[in-house]
């Protein structure tokens, strides 16, 4: 059985066993839906009443924040400092100046943009947070990008075994978690240039799948969201797309952006599947033969 | 002469004419093979692509888009609740791979 909406600017899919009975399919479909709207209002950076942009404005004071807030801030800020700053919460400076300052849906594609002056990044570590109070260093704002759309699929797919699902697949544009006792799923990984062909496909059965890759949501050449906070400039690397598992999706996202951002040696702890500007296709996850 | 003549003329056997009945029965035999002998013509021509149930399908891999290296790690680091099933080929065969039950592919925009 499967459902789509749309919500956080892309699709998401819900999908759960065949021999599901339908109305407890669609109650869990709603409670998949209402979560990833009601995440979507705290977090966008595109509306002014969202609790982000609220936390944005008050920027060198400490502020009260809910605890899903909280939550998504600490763990953000434990992803930065595993990753050693490649995931980073406070790219939002770079990301802006780079040309990502609306809607996604907004923004023009240009053929030559003019080039963005590098934004200074890395202040991660500055950021306070205190039980349900954040505070962010002066200058600084938040913007959590995808990271926010894993962890919302993890609430989502949780949500819905909770409403009597055996097991969900919940697809937040690429970010995809498998919630519940599920068989061997095989998930297809887009060809970095054309979404609508298949490069690689990895099967799994629990845990989570999140893809960075440098071709999406581009709006000139070299000009893309995916921001490196070495150089506060979006990201020039021998890797295009990198797909990384892990338990939560949440977890698969900041492990993705590390992979995208660090290159090959990632492979040393990262189960993840690359794919190089060269074409080639490099993974550490076991094939099938080995399995 | 006339004699002869008339003696020959006895001789010769007197053909028969068919009966109405007959050619009737004949006319309705040639019409009705002149109408299905092109029906039968095009049912009897070999069909393109078919093969016998019990052979097996040929796979034709027209072009494989990436190389795949699978890289040894220093520890085992794909959980078992991830597998590495194949490298993606386009063009096709006459044996697809089934679909994949979702995709994934990095902040997908909607199209």
């Amino acid at each position: 059985m499967k459902s789509s909406f749309r919500a956080m600017g892309t699709n998401v899919a819900i999908l759960a066993d065949e021999r599901t009975d339908p109305s407890v399919f669609l109650a869990a479909t709603a409670t998949v839906e209402a979560i990833f709207v009601r995440e979507e209002s705290r977090f966008t950076r595109f509306r002014e009443d969202s609790e982000l942009s609220r936390v944005n404005r008050s920027a060198g004071h400490w502020i009260r924040v809910s605890d899903p807030f909280a939550e998504v801030v600490r763990q953000s800020l434990a992803g930065a400092a595993a990753t050693h700053g490649l995931f980073d919460p406070t790219v939002l400076g770079a990301l802006e100046a780079a040309g990502y300052d609306r809607d996604f849906a907004e923004i023009e594609y240009l053929e030559e943009p003019g080039p963005p002056g590098p934004v200074a990044c890395g202040r991660w570590s500055e950021v306070r947070s205190s039980g349900s109070r954040v505070r962010l260093p002066e200058g600084v704002g938040l913007d959590f990008g995808g990271f926010v759309k894993g962890w919302t699929a993890d609430l989502a797919a949780e949500a819905a075994v909770a409403r009597g699902l055996g097991w969900a697949l919940v697809n937040a544009g690429g970010d995809v978690r498998v919630a519940g006792d599920a068989p061997q799923l095989e998930v297809g990984i887009e060809e970095p240039t054309a979404a609508d062909e298949i490069c690689s496909t990895v099967r799994i059965s629990g845990g989570a799948l999140a893809t960075s890759s440098v071709t999406q949501r581009r709006w000139g050449p070299g000009m893309h969201h995916l921001i490196d906070p070495r150089i506060g400039l979006p990201a020039r690397g021998p890797v295009v797309q990198a797909t990384a598992w892990a338990p939560t999706c949440a977890a698969a996202e900041i492990s993705s952006k590390r992979a995208l951002l660090e290159g090959l040696s990632v492979l040393d702890d990262v189960p993840c599947v690359l794919i190089l500007a060269s074409g080639e296709v490099v993974t550490n996850v076991v094939s099938e033969e080995a399995a | 002469m006339t004699e002869r003549a008339s003696s020959s003329h006895a001789a010769a056997p007197r053909r028969q004419r068919l009966s109405k009945r007959t050619l009737r029965a004949w006319a309705w035999i040639a019409g009705a093979a002149a109408l299905f002998t092109p029906f039968a013509a095009l049912a009897a021509q070999p069909k393109v692509g078919m093969t016998s149930a019990s052979a097996p399908r040929p796979v034709i891999i027209k072009r494989v888009v990436r190389r795949v290296v699978i890289v040894a790690a220093r520890q085992p680091t794909a959980p078992a609740r991830v597998v590495y099933v194949s490298g993606g080929t386009t063009g096709g065969g006459t044996a697809p791979a089934p679909a994949p039950v979702t995709t994934t592919g990095g902040s997908t925009v909607p199209r």
